[in-house]
């Protein structure tokens, strides 16, 4: 971080090597648009990178970037009105080991859950793949979304309140 | 007596739906309804973690290769889609319809006199060379704190976080220790206060987390001994150190000494 924040490229690059995925795919799961996750991405880097001097060292470099990302979504989400979900066939499939279910239904309950989600207000969507995609702490996910830790905990819950749902038995 | 409505909104609201804390697992030992709803919880969990994502390789190399690349690192500001159609600025769409052409014309004479003035003031003159960025050898606690950011991006549960800010705690304080004979007073309380933050921030949230999450007061045990260690050395070197490194070693000291009472004090209490 000390090297990134003098200026130096091979530091700058590891950073962005070891953040990008994961950045990407949260900020797809946001958008479910990968054009549009890519933008964002890149962009979120290139700011991150312009103002690296103001990271305070020793702290959490993923929520600042996340927290940077997620201004930045916001941001483009004002001026940008709801875009049209793909199928669930221009992804490719998850990667789920094999359990009690068969793949098919793995597939349907898939394919369930993400129409929920892309339902669910923005606001719990973020949080809730902030906590359980990336594993967030609820501290560290009050810093990127800028609120308290006990908002955060109730958004999670929301979401997972309406999500469950998705699950209960027919 | 708490209802299973509340049980399982609490349930909801753990960071993690698998680890309870004792009164809840005293209830769902007794309640199928409250166990069903954290089996639908967990595996809504384990469903979000594997959400199916496109690759983005292609990009990122990209990205990486123009970082890599001679220049300064930001090159280009980018610019997303626009949402109104013409892709054009939208302040400069209302100057041309506002502003009539002739106005335009002697805006262009003012701004070409004015150009030739400033270039007349500032004609070619030796000027120094930019400076070019650092490229020095790559510092072994950058390429450790690096892997350990990355490490707390994939981290899952407070434990393995705790664990991975106790190390960097350990790794910090060798640093501190190697290098503080020769080191500049600012160099050494920047690694101080690099440990304060570790030790502050990191590890001590993760072990409220985890006592939160249930977990049991003996996984510190491992890093009290470490802390005190740390208490201990830093103290006896900031003894005999240079002048300019003694503040920063005692506030090592001191910080490693206040987690330690701090972890022994939360895992006594909850031992109790």
């Amino acid at each position: 971080m000390i090297q990134a924040q003098a200026g130096d490229r091979a530091a700058a690059a590891l950073l962005v090597e070891a953040y990008w995925d994961r950045l990407f795919r949260w900020l797809f799961q946001l958008t479910r648009d990968r054009h549009r996750a890519e933008d964002l991405t890149q962009e979120t880097f290139l700011k991150a990178l312009a103002a690296i001097q103001s990271f305070r060292v020793g702290s959490n470099f993923r929520a600042w970037l996340f927290r940077i990302a997620h201004n930045n979504f916001v941001n483009t989400k004002r001026s940008d009105k709801r875009r049209a979900m793909p199928l669930l066939d221009e992804v490719p499939p998850a990667d789920i080991a094999p359990g009690p279910t068969t793949l098919a239904e793995d597939r349907e309950t898939l394919e369930r859950i993400t129409q929920a989600i892309a339902e669910l207000p923005r606001e719990f969507r973020t949080a809730l793949l902030l906590r359980c995609e990336e594993g967030m702490n609820f501290r560290d996910m009050a810093e990127v979304l800028q609120i308290t830790e006990e908002t955060a905990r109730w958004r999670v819950f929301k979401a997972r309140q309406k999500l469950v749902k998705v699950l209960e038995p027919e | 007596m708490i209802s299973c409505a509340a049980i399982q909104n609490r349930l909801l609201a753990l960071a993690e739906p698998m680890a309870v804390p004792q009164e809840l697992a005293v209830h769902l030992t007794g309640c199928a309804a409250c166990t069903a709803v954290q089996a639908r919880a967990i595996k809504l969990d384990f469903y979000l973690a594997n959400l199916p994502a496109p690759s983005s390789e292609a990009r990122k190399l990209q990205f990486l290769e123009d970082v890599s690349a001679e220049g300064p690192v930001i090159r280009t500001k980018p610019v997303l889609p626009s949402s109104h159609g013409s892709g054009q600025f939208r302040p400069v769409r209302f100057l041309q319809r506002t502003v009539p052409p002739k106005a335009w014309a002697s805006l262009a004479a003012g701004v070409l006199v004015f150009s030739v003035g400033v270039w007349w003031l500032n004609r070619p003159v030796e000027r120094p060379a930019v400076p070019e960025l650092a490229q020095g050898p790559r510092h072994e606690l950058l390429a450790k704190s690096v892997k350990y950011h990355v490490g707390l991006s994939n981290s899952r549960t407070a434990t393995q976080r705790f664990d991975i800010f106790s190390d960097w705690a350990a790794d910090v304080t060798n640093e501190a220790r190697d290098v503080y004979k020769v080191a500049s007073r600012e160099q050494i309380s920047k690694l101080a206060a690099m440990y304060e933050s570790t030790v502050a921030t990191g590890l001590m949230d993760q072990a409220k987390l985890m006592i939160e999450d249930a977990a049991n007061p003996a996984q510190f045990a491992g890093a009290i001994t470490k802390l005190a260690e740390t208490a201990t050395q830093a103290q006896e070197l900031s003894q005999a150190a240079p002048p300019d490194a003694q503040a920063a070693l005692k506030r090592i000291a001191a910080s490693a000494d206040k987690a330690r009472t701090a972890l022994r004090t939360i895992a006594d209490k909850k031992g109790a």
